[in-house]
């Protein structure tokens, strides 16, 4: 857990002017470059300082031979140099005020006791220095919203969402950036923690329920001896904002391989889910379910029960939907006089059964009628979140924009369930800019809205 | 309670230690009393009222079940003096110190488990689970960080699998679970308060129509 000061510095550290890359190379396929090139490519818009002994000029910026060169303060340092150097050149960062580090090598705790020594050191050398260190063996940092790009991972940084990671692990951070990037909602900020020499869960937990622009927090977790204090502050977080984890080490083969991988002991999977629920944390079981949830809860409004409704063109998806949605609590309430009415004026002449879950057939063809139905659903009481089913055709135009104004007028959460594919691009791109989450499987669509759920309970204190 | 605390050497503590502290803290145990000999034990059950139970008292045999330490659903006189002896019999070569505790016979309910452990991730950790003849078939078990409060007591109980036999099932009576809630947060509590308490294992803990009472009891100190 982080004081006053350390969270300053942290937030100077992520979203910094001055970055410096310690082990800065010209050799394309090593860290070192594929750091610098990311900051570059990211569109970080502050002054970087590629730091090499004899380089002068890499990827057109000037090279300096060591920190003192420089002559400014330096907000962050990412170090990508072996285990050993790493430790000289945090010693370096402490004499210059440095607020943050990354340090990127691995060889650290991961790999047996040695490795634990040296790790030793490095804790101490940051913590005497006061620098927030994130790492050991860690992919990095990246901040859509300060346009940095601080990992070994060069890709373009264009648009932000609410949805914040902080993950153990960098793969399992790519896994779920590449999923949000499909999703249409790129990660806003992702904090690789790797060996989590002295930053780690609960500082970064601290750290994005503090950041404005994150409206929702995932967690990919191995497993870290500040488990108590991460769900004594995610208790205190819930309530500004969702904390949805994913655990891995259900088995014991996993658990084995998680100490050589981050070098923490993965704890019973068992007793973490459970103490995650009792904590008021959502949690899911795969990246897919990670990343459902976060979409969900980071751009529509909750829903203020669980009342549930489908509507659908084709009967035999919604079965399949409602099967899943039936299995998470959501209830699928009659429809009231109302809405009886109101759709038999609206289906005059045509053979539609009136009920929850509704079967328009070929009446839900029309984009008008659709659009008419759906208004009519949400304006029933015992409906709190919607779901409507379209199926993607050339001759049919799908009423993203009107849909959206329903979600305005009747403030409840709509989830879209598409039947397409990667293809429908604009489609998802209109949901989602309005407020409508949009999802391309019936588990996906029925993860997000059981997410949503499961955190107005959660607010609400049951 | 610290009077319990302060003479204790020992890491694993006699049952009868464990159900005094227990006690002390208002968690119900079966009665009990110690006996050395066979008067004693005769007393004991007497006042205890039969049918009773026969156990061994040693710092050396912690499986006392094992060893045919346990003599269940003694009905007489006869019987407890004969047990007594099977108990002497099989221990005192282990353990020339052994003694023997008598214990009252609960009527059947329905067998729960509670458990704490020091979690070198999380620190202090309760466990409940279902105990009895399902326990590992069912693997029917619920953590919570400890302390905990009384809502999250009643949301473990009522997401074990095994909370149906607690609710009373096919024609038996409803279990006490308010007084199954109440041992949950007193253990809790315990814990919280004595950190040299790293492990406790109450099994079982038989949750009846009018209450809850520990039935065995195994504390390790730090």
């Amino acid at each position: 857990m982080l004081n006053t000061l350390q969270l300053k510095r942290l937030n100077q550290a992520l979203s910094p002017r001055t970055v410096a890359v310690i082990g800065a190379t010209k050799e394309v396929g090593r860290v070192g470059f594929s750091i610098l090139e990311s900051i570059i490519l990211g569109g970080f818009e502050g002054k970087i300082f590629p730091v090499h002994p004899r380089n002068e000029e890499i990827l057109g910026l000037k090279v300096y031979p060591n920190l003192e060169a420089i002559g400014e303060p330096i907000d962050l340092v990412i170090i990508a140099l072996n285990e050993r150097k790493t430790i000289d050149a945090l010693e370096e960062c402490g004499r210059y005020d440095v607020k943050g580090a990354i340090c990127v090598a691995g060889g650290f705790s991961e790999v047996g006791e040695e490795g634990k020594k040296l790790q030793e050191k490095m804790t101490i050398a940051a913590e005497k220095n006061n620098i927030m260190l994130i790492g050991p063996n860690t992919l990095g940092v990246l901040n859509s919203e300060s346009k940095l790009n601080a990992t070994f991972w060069p890709i373009t940084l264009d648009q932000v969402s609410g949805i914040s990671l902080i993950t153990q692990s960098g793969g399992v951070g790519q896994m779920v950036g590449f999923k949000m990037q499909d999703e249409g909602l790129p990660i806003n900020k992702m904090i690789g923690l790797g060996n989590r020499a002295v930053l780690d869960f609960d500082d970064l937990l601290q750290y994005l329920n503090g950041d404005p622009s994150t409206k929702v927090i995932g967690v990919f977790l191995e497993g870290t001896e500040k488990a108590r204090s991460f769900v004594q502050i995610a208790r205190e977080s819930v309530s500004r904002k969702p904390v949805v984890v994913m655990k891995s080490g259900r088995s014991l083969l996993a658990k084995e391989f998680s100490v050589t991988h981050t070098g923490s002991m993965a704890g019973s999977y068992k007793m973490y889910q459970d103490i995650f629920a009792q904590s008021s944390l959502l949690t899911a079981a795969s990246v897919d379910e990670l990343v459902s949830i976060c979409k969900a809860l980071s751009i529509a409004p909750l829903p203020k029960g669980n009342g549930v409704s489908v509507v659908t063109p084709t009967a035999g998806p919604s079965l399949i939907l409602v099967d899943l949605l039936d299995s998470i609590g959501c209830k699928f309430n009659p429809f009231s006089s109302d809405t009886i009415r109101n759709m038999k004026n609206l289906f005059v002449n045509v053979p539609v059964i009136l009920k929850n879950p509704l079967d328009a057939a070929s009446a839900g063809y029309s984009p008008e009628t659709y659009v008419k139905l759906v208004d009519i659903v949400l304006g029933d009481p015992g409906v709190d979140l919607m779901i409507p089913i379209w199926i993607e055709h050339k001759n049919r135009r799908f009423p993203a924009l009107e849909l959206a104004e329903l979600v305005q007028k009747h403030q409840k959460p709509i989830l879209i369930y598409y039947i397409g594919n990667q293809k429908s691009k604009q489609n998802q791109k209109d949901c989602q800019e309005n407020g409508i989450p949009f999802y391309l499987s019936p588990e996906e669509v029925a993860w997000g809205a059981g997410g949503m759920i499961k955190y107005r309970q959660i607010r609400n204190g049951k | 309670m610290d009077k319990y605390f302060d003479n204790y050497q020992q890491k694993v503590l006699l049952e009868t230690e464990a159900k005094r502290i227990l006690l002390s803290k208002g968690i119900p145990t079966t009665k009990f009393q110690e006996a050395s000999n066979i008067e004693q034990a005769l007393q004991a059950a007497d006042d205890i009222g039969y049918p009773v139970v026969l156990k061994s008292l040693s710092r050396q045999v912690i499986h006392k079940t094992d060893v045919g330490g346990v003599k269940l659903n003694l009905q007489t006189p006869q019987q407890v003096e004969q047990a007594f002896q099977q108990i002497m019999s099989r221990i005192k070569p282990i353990d020339p110190e052994v003694k023997v505790v008598v214990q009252e016979m609960i009527p059947p309910g329905v067998e729960i488990i509670i458990g704490t452990t020091t979690d070198p991730q999380f620190g202090p950790v309760i466990m409940l689970g279902t105990g009895g003849i399902f326990t590992e078939l069912l693997d029917d078990i619920v953590f919570g960080l400890i302390p905990i409060s009384e809502k999250d007591g009643w949301r473990m109980m009522r997401s074990l699998r095994g909370y149906p036999l607690l609710m009373g099932y096919r024609g038996q009576p409803k279990g006490d679970l308010d007084s199954l809630v109440e041992i949950l947060i007193k253990v809790s509590e315990l814990v919280w308060e004595k950190r040299e308490i790293l492990e406790i294992d109450l099994n079982p803990v038989i949750v009846g129509e009018l209450g809850s009472v520990v039935v065995d009891a195994r504390f390790v100190l730090e």
